[in-house]
């Protein structure tokens, strides 16, 4: 891996060494503006600035409090952000009355300035000082930041942090952290860190690093890394980015769904082909000469005995196909039904396409209203009939003794607006799915606020 | 502009968008064809209907008077 790495002729600062007045090790140092140093033998804190003679600050009563050592360790050297970097201090923190812990890395950069890697649950910031000091608007509990670019920063986090452990070298005394109030300012994967104390005002800026890219840049397997939990403050949401896309390109194809349509439209009109008009024969049924107990016990045979209605063939018309036909029946039943047994058929394959549509019309007077069931109208869509000759064979079924007269129409390359349907809801599955993701993302992000929109809602 | 985003777009989702190309050729080809995806109303297809004496088509109508 380090083979792909940029070469940089530009030197390290030279590194020293600095004894540790409690214990008397001898500490290396790589940072030469550092005067504040933590002990990694005996974790006492102190101050050894130029020449005056080293002070101890704090003796650490508890060196390990469950923190374990850095990931990252002193001195290793790595490639993050087109920066070459130098590990040269480790604290781990805690916000004051929680258990939140998290870790901070004290980075030199070959310039001689610093930056800071932060890691929460697996989740890594790069931080670095401002360009500039930022404005807060907005009402206290719900403020936010604008920067130069106009983003909106949602405010996150506001806490103090107590040190519970610290190994490396500083050139500030980082104790006096303690007293300050940090507020942070999301905007995946961009965060602005506001830390203000009596006299101090700072801003810093921070944005997402992959867990990946941290193993990348140390030369580590992702496995020597903490393992990560939940949603980082500024991970960025990959489902918000995904979906952008996808939206993007689900409008364009619900576009051309409905160009096509179109298209079918204008070059394949719509339009009735054949129309006959044609009446049943009244059926008469048999009259019964067996008794009753005897016409309960055969009565499947009594009902084959019934008369059945007779087929009648419509004239022949032709199709142009492939395509969808429609084929509508219209009766002027009244508070009666009739329903007709339809075969298409292909004249010269005999090839027939078999369908039942029924036309039924009711209404009357109850409970002080009016009420109409059904209609006289009723239609079958065939779909991809091929070209040919072609008649109907209808056989309409109705009540005994009654005769109806009724249309036929047909009509051919009719218009589909399920198939749109259909193809635009399917289209949707995808995006609504995204929609989701990315709202649950946000939620998980923002569970572990005490701000955020639904705080704010409240 | 436009363009550089469809573009970008298809280099971000390829698997979104060979899905919906598929997808719209399909619906293409149902719209020319006059195939109705779903909802067909003829449920049989057959060589030898009723017509030819066969007997082998089967109504699905009802079989009784209607009763209010």
């Amino acid at each position: 891996m380090t083979e792909s790495l940029p070469t940089d002729a530009t030197p390290w600062p030279a590194p020293d060494t600095v004894t540790c007045p409690n214990c008397q090790t001898d500490l290396t140092y790589y940072d030469p503006n550092s005067s504040f140093y933590a002990c990694e033998s005996c974790h006492a804190f102190f101050e050894a600035a130029y020449e005056q003679k080293p002070r101890i600050i704090q003796k650490a009563s508890n060196p390990n409090p469950g923190g374990g050592l850095p990931t990252l360790a002193i001195g290793s050297e790595g490639y993050l952000l087109g920066e070459w970097v130098r590990v040269t201090g480790y604290m781990l923190k805690q916000e004051k009355g929680t258990s939140y812990r998290w870790r901070e890395y004290m980075l030199l950069l070959k310039n001689g300035t610093t930056r800071q890697l932060a890691e929460y649950n697996g989740h890594w910031m790069w931080i670095e000082p401002a360009s500039q000091k930022y404005i807060i608007s907005g009402p206290t509990s719900k403020s936010y930041v604008i920067n130069n670019a106009g983003d909106d920063y949602l405010i996150y986090a506001r806490y103090q942090a107590e040190l519970l452990n610290v190994v490396g070298e500083f050139d500030w005394n980082i104790l006096d952290d303690e007293r300050l109030t940090t507020e942070e300012y999301i905007a995946p994967p961009r965060m602005l860190v506001n830390e203000k104390g009596n006299s101090q005002n700072d801003w810093y800026e921070a944005t997402y690093v992959s867990r990946e890219d941290i193993a990348q840049a140390f030369g580590l397997g992702t496995n020597s890394l903490p393992d990560t939990y939940g949603v980082g403050s500024i991970q960025p949401n990959k489902y918000a980015a995904t979906w952008t896309h996808v939206v993007l390109l689900t409008l364009l194809a619900a576009v051309t769904a409905i160009v096509i349509h179109l298209v079918n439209i204008v070059f394949r009109p719509s339009g009735t082909i054949f129309r006959e008009t044609l009446t049943t024969v009244a059926l008469v049924p048999q009259t019964n000469t067996v008794d009753a107990a005897q016409r309960a016990i055969d009565s499947a045979s009594i009902a084959q005995s019934q008369p059945t209605p007779k087929m009648l063939r419509t004239r022949s018309f032709a199709i142009k196909g492939p395509t969808a036909v429609d084929i509508e029946f219209q009766s002027n039943v009244d508070n009666t039904w009739v329903e007709f047994a339809t075969e298409l058929v292909d004249e010269q394959t005999n090839q027939r396409y078999i369908f039942t549509e029924a036309v039924e019309y009711y209404h009357g007077y109850s409970d002080g209203e009016n009420w109409t069931e059904g209609g006289t109208e009723s239609s079958a869509t065939l779909s991809k009939i091929p070209s040919g000759q072609y008649h109907l064979e209808i056989t309409p079924y109705t009540q005994y003794g009654q005769q109806l007269s009724f249309a036929v129409n047909v009509g051919q390359n009719t218009s589909l607006i399920s198939n749109v349907l259909l193809i635009l809801g399917l289209l949707a599955l995808y995006p609504i799915y995204l929609l989701f993701r990315r709202s649950g993302f946000e939620n998980l992000r923002w569970s572990q606020s005490d701000f955020g929109p639904k705080t704010e809602e409240e | 502009m436009m363009l550089q985003k469809i573009i970008t777009a298809i280099s971000k989702s390829p698997v979104y968008f060979g899905f919906v190309l598929v997808l719209l050729g399909f619906f293409a080809w149902a719209e020319f064809t006059g195939n109705r995806i779903v909802g067909d109303d003829k449920y049989e297809t057959e060589k030898h209907g009723y017509g030819s004496g066969s007997g082998g088509r089967g109504y699905r109508g009802r079989s009784g008077f209607y009763h209010k």
